[in-house]
């Protein structure tokens, strides 16, 4: 019986001891200091030498700094450079350091992909853990995180002087009811129409400013290019498709909503955009295999030189001009999307920002490192290494940055037409309703008035 | 350092537990003892006794509340059963009996499936009768009753994806059965040499990950790479047909990839079903006179019939689950036809962070299985019989 007894005692034994864990106590450091000191010594020859002697001293010094960690979740082009700079994270790290030494980076690795991405982070916040304080976050999200109280508001946590530095209208994109949940774009993307200089000036045509336009030269080549395609872009049942959509539905003329917040996808412009749409994959001008082509899918074939237009985002440009994986460099612009005389030129803005996580254990050391990612310096060596559309609008002017980034004005004035995403906090469920009923027309499986009543009536419903 | 701290902190959990067991343990004893001794005694202490076993159901409750409320109660409750059992006896003894034992030994892995199974489904369950959306803090959420559940069952999109979950499975368990049946004896008529060989390949499709296996038949089904053009370099065919964008062909595309991934873990199955049977049935056939078809209808089946049930079982409820290859192939599309029941679940759940209507959603699915399994099974458990 003695054994068991003596289980059971170390089992309350342990319980106790579970309880108490390590108390924190202020750090005290030993530090041993070699001091060399001069000594004068009396001799009995009454001769005085100096003498060099080596003293050993015992010094106690308090350190009342405290360690800090801040943790950041962003993908892992955190760690890449595709120009003359370190990767980000490595910038951050030093920047950080010199400021803040007792600040630590943590780096959260989070998927490329921004629907595991988001999802990742719901649960985190539905679980209230504050492990990680600086997370990346999509436009397309500000409206839910923000309406779910997710994210601390920014506006009294941030330096002005940082504010002032930042492009007013896109810090826009990452407020939510008067609250800055967001400094962004950290990384912001642009949808514009990249073409062919060379095919068109073969056959002397300027580039489209309409889809008319668009829509002649392309048949014209593609008559004498039998292999050629005319126009690609993505179209999976995904949301590449409601980003490619909603460039078209503003082209058109078309809106989001009405005046009174009711979906207004279904109007006739919107429907005349879908249209056009399935019209380009009747006519055969974008391939029908276009409604199985994610992003990456779909920039093939203009890469490989098989494709005259493309609709994609301006980081494609660093793949376009590399000689080791394009066909066809120097031999492409990027210019913004056409428009039909109705709507107006749009190019769809995917903007990435960083925001402070609202159960993070530590705002105020995040708020610090945030400050230092938005300052000039991380900001120039995050364009030298990637060249996105960014917040901080000095770094356009630094002639460095003009040197290595030749593309600069052609990006400037697609960025010009940025048209943010759905501004709901139901977007992530309006997107994918989009991205069905879109896909059905796109599949002929339903006629486009059908499929954005239908649309419509799945986003009034969930809007109530 | 943050090795050790990560150590020390298992460590740490490890140890919660195991007091945790122990101080549960204690008070269980406790008051098994004390009911054995008030055991047709006077009513007033039968009543302390359901009294304190009453304080253990509470401290349930608070736990399925929030975990750290359960503490307080089950404190309570283990400190009332020790003082009961002590005022009862007059002394506290530890000796333990050996049923006492038992319980040590089980009481670890109880609470472990009861903390890490039975919670969550009760707590999906009570997400599922409130309106959560962007906050699990279901005791500040208003109680809607069932109107998460009225509105799964008339969402024609999950009817919808009902119908194709159904067709999906039928069909492609279906093939997988006779597919896998196919490998797993031809596995037997080769000889040994290549038996192994044979039997390495068959585990390969099985043991790449779903979502892996999702990408790579995506490029199989691509138009300008995959099968079509191969077939129309061939000259067999002049279009390249276009697999996952239409209903039909989407729809089988989807089937073919699945019985590609999953025959081979039917062949599995059986491969143990028929290595069973003994050498000595056949030879006795033959010399009876019984041809090959007729010695796999009147002896194979019969004899693996148990294996194949459960092999079909398990596949089917995997079928009637499947999420993570489909939806990486197509994302449910040509539109909504290939949505699984799955998704909607996950959906719900973590993209659109209405917890209430995701965990409806769960549970809906949950019971459509367990209602299609337990049918199932009641109507073949006569052929269920192991061995004797």
């Amino acid at each position: 019986m003695k054994l068991k007894r003596a289980l059971l005692v170390s089992f309350v034994l342990t319980a106790v001891l579970a309880g108490c864990g390590p108390a924190p106590t202020p750090e005290v450091i030993r530090e041993t200091v070699e001091v060399e000191v001069p000594v004068e010594q009396t001799v009995v020859v009454e001769k005085t030498v100096e003498v060099e002697k080596t003293v050993e001293v015992e010094k106690t010094v308090e350190v009342v700094q405290e360690q800090e960690v801040v943790t950041i979740a962003y993908n892992n082009y955190f760690n890449m450079t595709f120009g003359p700079a370190d990767p980000p994270i490595e910038a951050i790290r030093a920047a950080v350091a010199e400021k803040y030494p007792n600040i630590k980076i943590e780096f959260n690795v989070m998927p490329y992909e921004a629907g595991p991405w988001h999802d990742n982070y719901v649960t985190w916040f539905t679980a209230e853990d504050g492990t990680t304080d600086l997370i990346g976050v999509g436009a397309y999200w500000t409206a839910e995180f923000g309406e779910a109280g997710w994210l601390l508001p920014l506006n009294d946590m941030i330096s002005q002087d940082i504010l002032d530095k930042l492009n007013p209208a896109y810090l826009d994109a990452h407020t939510y009811k008067g609250d800055l949940i967001g400094l962004g774009p950290w990384w912001g993307g642009i949808g514009g129409l990249y073409y062919r200089t060379d095919l068109l000036d073969e056959y002397g045509f300027e580039p489209p400013e309409t889809y008319e336009e668009l829509v002649t030269i392309a048949e014209a080549i593609m008559a004498e290019e039998p292999n050629m395609s005319g126009w690609t872009w993505p179209a999976l049942n995904d949301q590449v498709l409601v980003n490619r959509w909603t460039e078209f539905l503003n082209g058109f003329g078309g809106t989001y909503f009405n005046e009174d917040g009711t979906c207004a996808m279904n109007s006739e412009e919107a429907v005349a955009a879908l249209e056009f749409m399935v019209s380009l994959i009747e006519d055969g001008i974008s391939p029908r295999e276009i409604t199985t082509w994610k992003e990456e899918d779909s920039q093939v074939r203009f890469v490989s030189g098989q494709s005259i237009f493309h609709t994609g985002r301006q980081d494609m440009m660093f793949w376009l001009d590399n000689p080791e994986q394009s066909e066809i460099v120097d031999q492409w612009d990027f210019i913004p999307m056409p428009s039909s005389p109705e709507g107006e030129s749009t190019g769809y803005y995917e903007g990435w920002a960083f925001s402070i996580n609202q159960y993070s254990d530590n705002p105020e050391a995040a708020a610090k490192v945030l400050e230092v990612m938005f300052d000039f310096d991380v900001q120039k060596a995050f364009n030298l290494s990637q060249g996105p559309i960014q917040a901080h609008m000095d770094v356009y002017e630094d002639p460095e940055v003009i040197e290595n980034n030749p593309n600069l004005p052609k990006i400037q004035a697609v960025a010009d037409t940025a048209e943010p995403p759905i501004p709901s906090p139901r977007y992530t469920e309006m997107a994918d309703i989009l991205a069905q009923e879109l896909h059905s027309a796109l599949t002929g499986i339903k006629a486009p008035q059908a499929a954005l009543d239908d649309a419509c009536g799945r986003i009034d419903a969930i809007q109530q | 350092m943050e090795q050790l701290d990560m150590v020390m902190a298992l460590l740490r959990v490890i140890a919660f537990f195991a007091g945790s067991v122990g101080i549960l343990f204690l008070g269980i004893t406790m008051l098994r003892r004390a009911e054995t001794i008030t055991r047709g005694q006077k009513v007033t202490i039968r009543w302390l006794v359901y009294l304190v076993a009453g304080l253990y159901v509470i401290a349930a409750l608070a736990f399925l509340i929030r975990p750290q409320l359960g503490a307080v109660p089950a404190m309570v409750a283990v400190a009332a059963s020790i003082a009961l059992t002590v005022g009862l006896t007059g002394r506290f003894s530890l000796s333990l009996g050996e049923r006492d034992m038992a319980i040590l030994f089980v009481l670890p892995a109880f609470l472990g499936i009861l903390v890490l199974y039975y919670y969550p489904i009760a707590q999906t369950i009570i997400y599922s009768l409130h309106d959560l959306q962007y906050t699990a803090r279901w005791l500040e959420e208003s109680f809607i009753w069932f109107q998460n559940y009225a509105r799964v069952l008339t969402s024609t999109n999950f009817l919808q994806a009902a119908g194709f979950t159904f067709y999906f499975t039928v069909v492609a368990v279906f093939l997988e059965f006779w597919i896998g049946l196919g490998m797993a004896m031809t596995t037997f008529w080769v000889s040994r040499r290549l038996r192994g060989v044979l039997r390495s390949i068959i585990v390969i499709p099985w043991a790449i990950p779903p979502i892996i296996s999702a990408s790579m038949w995506r490029w199989l089904f691509n138009g300008d790479v995959g099968i079509g053009a191969l077939l129309v370099q061939i000259g067999l065919i002049e279009q390249s047909p276009l697999f996952l964008v239409d209903r039909t062909l989407a729809v089988h595309s989807v089937i073919l990839a699945d019985v590609w991934k999953w025959s081979s873990v039917m062949a599995i199955f059986l491969l143990g079903g028929l290595a069973v049977i003994s050498e000595d049935i056949y030879d006795a056939a033959k010399v009876d006179g019984a041809r090959g078809f007729f010695r796999f209808r009147r002896i194979t089946l019969p004899m693996i019939m148990p294996t194949i049930i459960v092999a079909i079982l398990f596949r089917a409820m995997e079928a009637l689950r499947t999420f993570d290859l489909v939806f990486g192939l197509t994302g449910g599309g040509p539109g909504t036809t290939t949505e699984t029941l799955s998704s909607f679940a996950y959906k719900y759940y973590f993209k659109y962070s209405n917890f209430g209507l995701g965990s409806a959603y769960a549970v809906v699915v949950t019971i459509v299985i367990l209602v299609l399994s337990l049918l199932y099974v009641s109507r073949i458990r006569k052929n269920l019989r192991f061995g004797g």
